[in-house]
This record gives structure tokens, C-alpha cells and sequence, in this order.
């Protein structure tokens, strides 16, 4: 602990504690750079699947003569390309992109839950791989990567295809919800002291925004996947519209999903460039507070103009007009960044770079994938455009524009980093030219192609359309841009292998990814710097040599603890000593656990899946069992003469706030489901049903008693840790759980047999499932608790476990009494269906 | 340079460009109009990266400050205004209000969508002349015709592109478009959403009649069906 | 260094105050208007408007109003000449007028178009 150690022996005592085992040891890594990287070498894999069934697409449209495909393998291709695009590429790419560059941009070693980075990455590449083995054997998923009811419902999908969908996204999806949590903790919470929030390097404002939109765009997507898949398996009629149900209600949820997450993808990238942007400009990014305001409008407006996508199913025109508003206004917002960026660019002296050749590609396509969308926006030409092939064309522009342009450049920006070396081959420009040529002849033409009458998704080109000429170019083009994507592989192979190696900052940054050596080493920062400025302005040469030389906070170790520094959120003050896990095959069997129980849901041994579930529990006990301190250690020193409690011991820990964050997300999902009810009430047909069951009120009344008793008792074990009668509190919150989950049972019973029959005793029979799966879940939290305490884990000061349990006891609560209500209420709002 | 003249036509039996309908004719105009537009942005776009990247400095005269608020706030705000006026306006008037169109009453239809064909019904013919044509729509030239569409199974869509937009055939639900033909002849028509393996093959002819010819053609058509 | 600021949360949750009332009108908006059509407010003739169109028109100003307050509160709001607590007021500050501007631009077409066609 003494301030002498020698750079290279801080280097070898880190990298111990740090670093990642050989071989099969390999699997238990939970490192930042290396899931990061595998989230990012993964997600490339599945872009060439997405691209090679694009070019399957284009050989097939290339001309009324050249199908070789018939319209079921067709169907296939086109839903796997639209879905791993999107899915399996897109999302995880960036996801990869901001766990391995966020904590090096806010100065941590590492996010606030590596386990759960490993975990997620798991699920990924697991349900990503269900979806290309069903493809392989021919029984892909084929209603459109937006899965349309009833198309997609078991009368005209009988095959297992649309279930590999339902239940490989679901499962992708876990990753994307796991990285969301963790992004906020880790940005609000795992930042190098002295770095407030208006320090942050911009890139963290972007995330924070857009691991937000996750938190409450995914959840109706989930809450979709798994309605459909409960009609498909059991027969639950919440789209069937002879039965109540509304196919609307798909289109609602999946594009309450849809897109928002266009916005997801784009923002991310959009960040990507406003640190570049400026690297290259020689000036800090103009319009800092702007930009964060336009990011934030951007993330709102993107939820109010989901319907912009169902402006054919023939909802009233006054509604028609908020959501082509809203699509409207969106472009303000994306104006004002790129006037940011215009703005920095003329105060500034450019030099042109590789990355600077892509924001040109970038601001280029995007601009006319944003002007086409403003065109969309409008009603009626939307009703002409819609389902065209102009609407292909846009949605490419907009992609290709508002994602790939950016993270080429970024990829040509932080490669070095990732490697260590710089290019020495010219081979990017031809690449970049080769794209994005054969990208714009491709798909400019497919605008006119659309308005020309071309429908999307037909398996062929019908020569009467007298539309060959243009397909043929776009096919063409479309070989031009392949080879441009070949060229890339290449040239970042040959990057990656004879690259000249750099010493720091090879682009002259002022962001503290550069202050560290490169290929980042395991635990990236070798002592924490302090900020005195906006992170972008940094010199990160001069920091470099002094933190690797043990300079900054925590230059030392002890215990063979991996630590990082907590911060207070907004003032960037330090707060608190992060210990965090270290390398464990726990992510890696949880997540197999995952996949057995949607496996067993693919195979439809429903019997078996709760003890897959019961697995997946145990699992993620033994995740625990690595956590946390048996005593209390006040305060440490961390350096620079301050002391700090481990965090097991602060208020503002981070796992307070991740389970508020989940249960954030949890809500929306629930929410979803009510307003399902509320929708499948005033739109679908075949409201009211004959009749439904009054619920009995003793069973009502006995498990709201049981749903209340539990927070007060959860709040009092809390309060009584001191005193020692946590123990018998906790007791008294399982009493009361189980009490509930008695009531519940009966309520249960009395729905079950009406739940196919109608779509309102579904939803009741649903919201019933769901409060009493929480409370199950709280009996779980309760006799967790007492284990903690029993396992001596807990002391008035390491109170977390459960104060996470107080948490999730008043969620229940709250959901179960708004729940309870609900099912009383949605009976009688349909018996005044008729009052019209 | 000759053949990207000719691939710029705009004509075809579906093209939306080639409107033979109120409805289509307005949207064709909106489209001109914001393809104008766009196009006069994007250049001003592409010329404004050109000039910051070229000509260092050459922008440095406008605050930073200014260069947001101009190019944020100032340029797209108006500019969306009045697309949005114009586009709503227009959206109102292709609306099927009860009022009917000019040239006298609406003529009511129904489209009734199945894997992989398309069924009409002609509900306001007089008595005795129940049936339903398949895959052809009769309708009268020059007057306002309201489709209304139904869906038994999967999600289908009604469009022909030269009288109109589209309007969805979703089960449980029977949404109503109001297009019409201007003069006499056949109109191409296609299944604009995607339902299932027949969907490219789910192309029906819109046959718009001369007014006076209509009623007895339709009585014809109907007898015809019939008979097979 | 710096001295303690009370609610953390508070001054950064205020950042998507405005927006988040915006999205609140929407949801409401959206609402009635579909539970209005199914009723038969649009039917019930009120002077110059129909009863659905008076209900979606005090829904638009109630939120205008609660943007207004909000606005408000933040203009205010004592803090710090420099730093985040500054920073995010402002931002807040920004988000709430933004907020209210999309307010105005996205539901003013309330008083005008087809309700339930």
C-alpha cells in the first residue's frame, strides 16, 4: 500500500487479481473488455448471416427470371434477416460497444455488475444461436420480424417456427435488460472522483439515455412475446378476435417496442460521433447542455410515435395527427445535433481521417434516411408508401445511415484501442467508397421502386410491374457493397495482425479511455484519476503515465480484492469502495439453466419448466454466496489520503438503485399488460363476454391483507437488524406471502377454467399469475434475508440484502392491490360496453 | 444516360406516380412537393459539411450558439408547420365523411380478404342481386366508391396504387377507404401486407365502368360468377 | 469539497419532468379519444364542439398548465451559480419549454380533426 511500487509491479500485482484464466478458464471471465469484445465479435458474426441472407434476397429480386427460392424459404430468409439485424446484430453491438468503452470514458475498472455483463452475453449468444439452428433446419421463423397476429397465431402457424421467434428473442432480450440496469448503475454510480455530471463525456449522456429507453421500450415487446406465446401453447385468446382478443393489440405492443428502438440504435451512434466528431475538429463538442436536451426530447418523442407504423389499420384521423406530429417533431431534436456538430466543425480546424471519411458517409445517408422519414410521417403518403419497398428503402437509409456509417467510424476510431495498432494498409478507403457506393445505388433506387408499386415481402418480381430494370440495379449495387464489407474484414484483420503499435493517444483525445495502456489491460486503469475538468478535455498522455504509475486512487491492492471507486452521483464526490466479483462460471451455468427452461418451452414439456425455473433460482442463491462481507470494516483507505466504506456498507449503494431500475422496467411490463386489458376493452370485438366470475371477496380480502402486512414487516426486519429481531420479521413476511399465495390459489382456480374463452378472463387469469408469481418471489426474498442473516452477512450497517427484499415486498404490494382492483374492475367496464 | 432517363418514369400499372384518382393525385402531389423540399435540404446539408470541412473558419462568423438555434430550432420548425398543415388538410378531405363526394351518393362496397383472394360484395344492390365477384371490383368511374374491408383469417391489405393509399384487413375490425377512379378502365390492385406464402400472387383488377353502364354491367358480372 | 446536495434524485429526475407530462397527455389523450369514439361522446353535441372534443381540450390545457407550474418551480429553484445542481436545473429548465412546445406542436390538432373517423 506504500506509494513506491514500481509501475510493473502494480501492473503484475493487478493483473493477478485482474485478469483472465487460459483456456477453458476463459468461460468464467466477467471482465468489461472481454465481454465487451465477445459481445462485438459475436454480433459481427451475426451480421454476415444477416448479410449473406440479404444477398439471398437481392439474387432472388435480381429479376422476374432468377427466383431459386419458393415463398416459404423466402418467408424464412427475409424475417431471420429483418430479425437478426436487428436482434442479433444491432442491439448487442452497441450493448458490447458502451461495456467495454463506458467505464474507461467515466474512469472505473470496470461496470457495476461484470457477472450480469457475463450472464447477459450468455443469454445472447445462446437464444441468438436457437434462432440460427431452427434456421439451419429449415424451420425459421417466417411472419415478418414484426411477427404480425394472427398470421403468427398457432391456427395459421401451426409449426414450431414463430415459437423459436417468440422464445429466442425473449431470451436475447434478457441481455438487453441486464445491460440496461447496469449501464445506469455504472454511469450514475462508477465514475473517477471529481467527475460531475456535467463532466461526463458526452457519450454517457447518450447512454444514460438510451439504457433508459431500454428499461421501458423492451418490456412491451417482452410483455408481446410472451401473450402470443401463451395463446400459442395454452390457447389464451389475447389476439384471437372470435374470442375478444385483438390482433391490434400486437401491432400496439410490438411497435410500442418497434420504435423507440429505432432511437436505441441510432443514439448510441449518434454518441459515437459527438466524441469523435470533435476529436477531429480540434475543438470540444459545441453545445454540450444542447445536445443532452435534444437527446432526452429525442428518447421521449420517440415514444409517442409508434402508431406512425399502423396508419393503414384505419385509426381515426385526430389520433392520426399526434402521432405524424410527433414524427415530425423528431427531427427537430436530430436537427439540433447535427447543427452541434456542424457548429463544432466550423469553430474547429477538421482534419479529414478515416473516421471522419465515415461521419461524412454517415451525414450523408442519414440525412436523406431522415428526410424520407419526415415524408412517412404524413398521413396520406403514408397510406401510398406503407409496406412498399419504399419504406425498405427508408428503413435501410436510416440503419445504415444512423448505425453502420457511425460505428465504422468508430470501429476505425477505437480499433486501435481494442488492438494496440494502427492501420499501415490504405485499405479503408476503397472499402468505405466500395460500401458506400454500392449501399446508395442500391437502395436510392428502391424509393421509386416502392412508389412504383412494388409491395414488400413478395417473393419474386412479377414482370407485369414492369419493375425488373430497377430491382436488377439494386441487386447489382448491392454485390458492390458486399465486396466493400469483404474489404473491411480484411483490412481489420491485417489491422489486428501487422498493425504499427502505438505508445497513447494516437488521435490526440482528451477522454480517458486514451490514459491507459493499449490493448487495455485487464484491469483498465492502473489507479483511478481525479477529474478537475469535462472529460473531454483531458490530457490523457500526462494522465496516462501517472495512473499507471499509481498516482490516482487505488494504486495498490489488498486482499486480492477487485476494487473501484463509487461516486455520489451528481457531484462525482467519492463515496464509496466497490468490490466487486471476482471471476466465476456462475453467468455461464445460470444462463445454460436459462436456455434449458426455453428449451423445454421450444419442446413443449411445459411440466418440466418450473424446475428449470427452480435451477435458474439456485443459481442465481450461489451468486450470492460470492458477495458480500461477513463484518463490518468501516472505513479503508483508498488513496490520496481519503478513507471509504466498502459499499456493502453505504447508503447509496448501486444494488438499491439496479432494483429500482428493474422494478421500473417490471412496472412497464405490468402496465402494458393492464393497458392490453384497457385496449382489448374499447377495440376488439366480442366485448362483453356472457359472463364472468365475481371474485370471491374472502380471497380477495385475505390476500390483500397478506400483500400489505409484507412491506411492514420488511421495513421493521430492516429497522430490527440492530436489535436482532430481523430473524422474526422476516418470518412474519413469509407468513404473510404465503398467506397471500393461499388467496391467490383460489382466485386463481375460480378464473382457470373461463381463461380460453374469452380474452378478459385471459388478462385477469394473467394479472393473477403475475401477482402471485411476486409474491412467490417475495416468500423467496424473505427466506433469502433470513439465510443472509443466518450466513452472518448481515449487520445493521450491511443491511442490503435486505433492504433489496423491502423493495421488492413493496412493489408487490403495490401491484398486487392495483391488480386485485383491476380484475374487478375491467369486468364491469365491459358489462357498460354496450351503453354506446 | 438514355436508360436512367427511362428508368426515371414514373408510369407502370401500379405506380403510384401515375395517379387515375382523386385520392392518388393528391398524394402524388404531396410527394412532389416533399421530394422538392427534401432535396433543396439535403443540399443545403451536404453543402454546409462541405463548406465546414473545406473551408475552415469559413462558418466561425455565427456563434456556435447560433449555428444550433439557426439549423436546430429556426430552419426545421417552420418548415415541418406547414408540411404538417398541409398534409393533415389533405388527410381530411380523403376522409370517408358521411357527407359523400361530388356527382351525387357514395357507393358502398365491401372487401373481403382471405388467404390468398379477395371477395367483393356489393351490399346497396338491390334486392335479388346477392353475390360476390372474386378477385375483380366493379365500380363506377367518377364517383366517390367507400371500401370497406374484412378479414376472416390473417392481416390483408387493399391498395391500388393508382387510385389511392391503402387500408389494412385486419380480423375483427372493417376499417373504410374512399377512392375514386376518374375514367374508365382496369386498375391493378395488390395485398399490400405481408399474409403468408400467396401474398405476391393476391393481385386483384379494379374495373371502373362508365356510370351510366354500371348497375347492369355489375348485375352481369354477378350473374357470371354464378353461373361458374 | 463539495458540500452535500439534498435529493440526488430529485435534481435528476427533474430533467425528464417535462417531458414525462408529455408523455402523460399523450397517453391520456390517445385514451379518451379511442374510450370517447367507443362511448359516443363525439355524438353529444356541446355549442360549437361535441363533449369528446371539450373533454381532450381540458386534458391538453390541464397539462399545459402543469408544464407552466413546472417551469416555474424550476425558474425558482435556488442553486448554485456553477456545477451539476446548476447544470441540471437548466436542463430541466430547457426540457420543460421544449416540452411544452412539443405539447403545443403535437395535440393542438385536437381542436381541429375528425375525432373518430
Amino acid at each position: 500500500m506504500s506509494d513506491t511500487l514500481s509501475p510493473i509491479r502494480l501492473h503484475k500485482q493487478l493483473d493477478a487479481i485482474w485478469g483472465n484464466g487460459k483456456g477453458l478458464e476463459r468461460l468464467a471471465a466477467v471482465n468489461h473488455t472481454v465481454i465487451g469484445r465477445r459481445f462485438m465479435i459475436t454480433a459481427l458474426v451475426f451480421f454476415l448471416i444477416g448479410g449473406v441472407l440479404a444477398m439471398l434476397i437481392r439474387s432472388q429480386l435480381a429479376s422476374a427470371q432468377s427466383p431459386f427460392m419458393d415463398a416459404d424459404l423466402y418467408a424464412q430468409v427475409f424475417t431471420m434477416h429483418g430479425t437478426i439485424m436487428m436482434f442479433l446484430f444491432a442491439i448487442p453491438m452497441f450493448e458490447g460497444f458502451a461495456i467495454y468503452l463506458l467505464p474507461k470514458l467515466l474512469g472505473a475498472r470496470d461496470m457495476a455488475f461484470p457477472r450480469l455483463s457475463a450472464y447477459g452475453y450468455w443469454c445472447y449468444l445462446f437464444g441468438g444461436s436457437m434462432l440460427v439452428v431452427a434456421m439451419l433446419a429449415g424451420v425459421a421463423p417466417d411472419g415478418g420480424w414484426f411477427m404480425y397476429t394472427p398470421l403468427s397465431s398457432r391456427p395459421y402457424s401451426p409449426g414450431i417456427n414463430a415459437d423459436f421467434w417468440l422464445l429466442g428473442i425473449t431470451f436475447v432480450e434478457i441481455s438487453a435488460l441486464s445491460a440496461a440496469v447496469e449501464i445506469v448503475v455504472s454511469i450514475l454510480k462508477l465514475r473517477a472522483p471529481g467527475m460531475s455530471l456535467e463532466r461526463m463525456p458526452i457519450f454517457a449522456w447518450y447512454m444514460l439515455v438510451v439504457a433508459g429507453m431500454m428499461l421501458l421500450g423492451f418490456p412491451p415487446l417482452i410483455l408481446g412475446s410472451i401473450l402470443l406465446e401463451l395463446e400459442r401453447a395454452f390457447d389464451l385468446p389475447f389476439f384471437d378476435p372470435t374470442r375478444g382478443g385483438d390482433p391490434l393489440l400486437w401491432q400496439h405492443l410490438f411497435w410500442l417496442f418497434g420504435h423507440p428502438e429505432v432511437y436505441i440504435i441510432f443514439l448510441p451512434a449518434a454518441g459515437a460521433v459527438s466524441t469523435i466528431l470533435p476529436v477531429f475538429a480540434g475543438r470540444p463538442l459545441a453545445g454540450y447542455r444542447a445536445v443532452v436536451i435534444a437527446v432526452i426530447a429525442m428518447a421521449f418523442l420517440s415514444f409517442g410515435l409508434w402508431v406512425h407504423h399502423m396508419f393503414t389499420v384505419g385509426i381515426p384521423h385526430l389520433a392520426l395527427g399526434f402521432f405524424s406530429a410527433a414524427s415530425a417533431l423528431v427531427a427537430v431534436p436530430t436537427a439540433v445535433q447535427f447543427f452541434a456538430w456542424l457548429a463544432t466543425l466550423s469553430h474547429g480546424r477538421p482534419r479529414f481521417s478515416i473516421p471522419m471519411l465515415h461521419i461524412f458517409g454517415f451525414f450523408f445517408t442519414f440525412v436523406i434516411g431522415g428526410l424520407t422519414g419526415v415524408m412517412l410521417a404524413m398521413v396520406p403518403f403514408d397510406q401510398q408508401a406503407h409496406d412498399t419497398h419504399f419504406v425498405v428503402a427508408h428503413l435501410h437509409y436510416v440503419l445504415v445511415g444512423g448505425f453502420l456509417f457511425p460505428m465504422l467510424a468508430a470501429t476505425y476510431y477505437w480499433l486501435p484501442h481494442l488492438t494496440g495498432r494502427m492501420a499501415v494498409f490504405p485499405l479503408a478507403k476503397p472499402a468505405f467508397w466500395l460500401f458506400f457506393i454500392g449501399f446508395n445505388l442500391s437502395f436510392l433506387p428502391m424509393h421509386l421502386t416502392g412508389l412504383r408499386g412494388m409491395p414488400r415481402r413478395v417473393h419474386s418480381v412479377l414482370p407485369e410491374w414492369g419493375l425488373e430494370t430497377l430491382n436488377l440495379i439494386s441487386s447489382g449495387a448491392a454485390f458492390i457493397m458486399t465486396m466493400g464489407v469483404a474489404l473491411y474484414l480484411i483490412d481489420f484483420f491485417l489491422l489486428a495482425r501487422f498493425g504499427r503499435i502505438f505508445r497513447r493517444n494516437p488521435w490526440r483525445a482528451g477522454t480517458l479511455e486514451w490514459a491507459m495502456a493499449t490493448p487495455a489491460p485487464s484491469y483498465a486503469f492502473a489507479s483511478l484519476p481525479a477529474v478537475t475538468e469535462r472529460a473531454d478535455r483531458l490530457d490523457a498522455d500526462r494522465l496516462g503515465g501517472e495512473l499507471a504509475a499509481g498516482r490516482g486512487y487505488l494504486g495498490f491492492t489488498r486482499h486480492g480484492w477487485m476494487e473501484t471507486l463509487g461516486v455520489e452521483m451528481l457531484t462525482g464526490r467519492p463515496q464509496q469502495l466497490i468490490l466487486l466479483p471476482r471471476q466465476t462460471y456462475l453467468p455461464l451455468w445460470t444462463a445454460l439453466a436459462t436456455g434449458l427452461f426455453f428449451v423445454l418451452m421450444l419442446a413443449k414439456l411445459y411440466w418440466f419448466t418450473p424446475l428449470a425455473l427452480l435451477l435458474v433460482l439456485a443459481l442465481f442463491m450461489g451468486w450470492a454466496r460470492q458477495t458480500g462481507l461477513r463484518e463490518d470494516k468501516g472505513l479503508l483507505p483508498v488513496g490520496r489520503g481519503i478513507d471509504l466504506p466498502p459499499h456493502g456498507e453505504c447508503e447509496a449503494a448501486p444494488s438499491p438503485m439496479a432494483m429500482a431500475l428493474t422494478l421500473t422496467a417490471n412496472a412497464t411490463l405490468y402496465g402494458s399488460l393492464l393497458f392490453g386489458g384497457l385496449f382489448l376493452w374499447v377495440s376488439a370485438p366480442g366485448w362483453p363476454p356472457p359472463g364472468t366470475p365475481q371474485p370471491m371477496m374472502a380471497a380477495v380480502g385475505i390476500a390483500l391483507l397478506g400483500l400489505v402486512i409484507a412491506p411492514l414487516a420488511g421495513a421493521q426486519a430492516v429497522t430490527g437488524i440492530e436489535s436482532g429481531k430481523a430473524g422474526r420479521w422476516l418470518w412474519l413476511v413469509a407468513g404473510a406471502q404465503g398467506l397471500a399465495l393461499v388467496a391467490l390459489a383460489m382466485l386463481l382456480a375460480q378464473w382457470a377454467p373461463d381463461r380460453t374463452g374469452h380474452a378478459l378472463a385471459a388478462i385477469c387469469f394473467i394479472i393473477l399469475c403475475y401477482v402471485t408469481l411476486h409474491c412467490l418471489m417475495g416468500l423467496v426474498f424473505a427466506l433469502y434475508g433470513r439465510w443472509r442473516i443466518a450466513t452472518g452477512h448481515v449487520s445493521a450497517r450491511r443491511n442490503l440484502d435486505l433492504r433489496l427484499g423491502l423493495q421488492w415486498q413493496c412493489y408487490t404490494a403495490g401491484a398486487g392491490l392495483l391488480g386485485l382492483t383491476f380484475i374487478h374492475a375491467l369486468p364491469w367496464l365491459a358489462s357498460l360496453g354496450g351503453m354506446a | 444516360m438514355a436508360s436512367t432517363l427511362a428508368l426515371a418514369g414514373c408510369g407502370g400499372p401500379v405506380s403510384t406516380l401515375d395517379p387515375a384518382g382523386p385520392a392518388a393525385d393528391a398524394i402524388a402531389r404531396l410527394w412532389w412537393v416533399m421530394l422538392i423540399g427534401a432535396v433543396a435540404l439535403f443540399i443545403l446539408m451536404m453543402a454546409l459539411f462541405g463548406l465546414v470541412m473545406l473551408r475552415p473558419g469559413a462558418g466561425s462568423g455565427l456563434s456556435r450558439r447560433g449555428w444550433i438555434l439557426a439549423g436546430g430550432l429556426g430552419m426545421p420548425l417552420p418548415i415541418l408547420t406547414a408540411l404538417l398543415i398541409y398534409a393533415l388538410i389533405q388527410g381530411e378531405r380523403l376522409l370517408p365523411h358521411p357527407d359523400g363526394g361530388p356527382n351525387g351518393g357514395v357507393v358502398r362496397v365491401e372487401a373481403v380478404a382471405r388467404q390468398f383472394a379477395w371477395e367483393f360484395h356489393y351490399p346497396e344492390l338491390g334486392a335479388g342481386a346477392a353475390g360476390t365477384t372474386l378477385n375483380v371490383l366493379h365500380i363506377p368511374a367518377g364517383r366517390a366508391v367507400d371500401v370497406t374491408t374484412r378479414s376472416d383469417d390473417v392481416i390483408h391489405s387493399f391498395w391500388v396504387p393508382r387510385l389511392g393509399g391503402k387500408i389494412d384487413a385486419t380480423p375483427g375490425h372493417s376499417p373504410t377507404i374512399r377512392l375514386r377512379a376518374d375514367r374508365p378502365g382496369l386498375y391493378a390492385g395488390l395485398c399490400a401486407e405481408y399474409c403468408g406464402t400467396g401474398h405476391r400472387d393476391m393481385g386483384f383488377t379494379v374495373e371502373a365502368h362508365p356510370p351510366a353502364l354500371y348497375e347492369q354491367r355489375l348485375r352481369a358480372a354477378l350473374a357470371g360468377e354464378e353461373a361458374q | 469539497m463539495n458540500r452535500p446536495v439534498p435529493h440526488p434524485t430529485r435534481h435528476l429526475l427533474m430533467i425528464v419532468a417535462g417531458f414525462a407530462l408529455w408523455a402523460l397527455a399523450f397517453v391520456l389523450l390517445y385514451g379518451t379519444q379511442a374510450t370517447g369514439c367507443k362511448a359516443g361522446w363525439h355524438l353529444v353535441e356541446m355549442g360549437p364542439a361535441n363533449l369528446l372534443r371539450l373533454v381532450l381540450a381540458l386534458l391538453f390545457l390541464l397539462h399545459l398548465g402543469a408544464m407552466l407550474a413546472l417551469v416555474r418551480y424550476l425558474r425558482r429553484q435556488v442553486v448554485p451559480m456553477a456545477g451539476p445542481v446548476r447544470f441540471l436545473n437548466r436542463v430541466a429548465l430547457f426540457s420543460a419549454w421544449a416540452a411544452i412546445a412539443s405539447t403545443l406542436f403535437t395535440f393542438v390538432w385536437l381542436f381541429w380533426l375528425s375525432p373518430c373517423q
